[in-house]
């Protein structure tokens, strides 16, 4: 099964895709709600 | 969100926003948050969410007393919801990542307005940098 961390996902911040193990740990990932 | 206005109490972490919107869509949310070292990503297919199994919410946890008490938490230290425009049964998750690839903290929201604390997060980080 493809590990979560490493699914490539689109950057809006930069051109590129970026999986969130690519990303400098610890790591803080917040999904954007509508109210949080 | 309330955790970005308090970042700085979350250091060092690296902070990334998952949507389920695109880049595009996205683009003017971020510009207009003016933050320049958070790291935006976009799911449009949600393959990221299904993967974490996170939850969607039907009319009935739209409804949800427990939702209802955290909504009106919000309004009531100012916060005002955002319009959705993209999927408004979407509840998202937190999660923090430690080195090494391993998720050391994942919150699914279980109703709209169930996000863990900034205490809650600061904890989690700290105990997830640690070797």
């Amino acid at each position: 099964m493809l590990d979560p961390l490493t699914i490539p996902l689109e950057r809006v911040d930069a051109p590129g895709t970026l999986a969130l193990a690519d990303l400098p740990a610890p790591t803080l990932v917040l999904f954007l709600r509508h109210l949080a | 969100m309330q955790v970005l206005r308090h970042r700085d109490r979350i250091a060092p972490a690296t902070l990334a926003v998952v949507s389920h919107g695109t880049a595009p869509q996205l683009a003017p949310w971020l510009e207009r948050l003016g933050f320049e070292d958070l790291v935006v990503l976009a799911d449009p297919q949600r393959e990221l969410y299904a993967r974490l199994e996170l939850r969607t919410a039907r009319w009935r946890l739209l409804f949800d007393l427990r939702g209802a008490v955290l909504v009106i938490r919000s309004l009531l230290r100012g916060q005002r919801p955002e319009q959705p425009e993209q999927d408004y049964e979407q509840l998202g998750a937190d999660l923090v990542v430690a080195p090494g690839g391993r998720i050391a903290y994942l919150h699914r929201s279980k109703v709209p307005g169930d996000v863990p604390s900034i205490r809650r997060l600061r904890l989690e980080v700290a105990r997830a940098a640690e070797p």
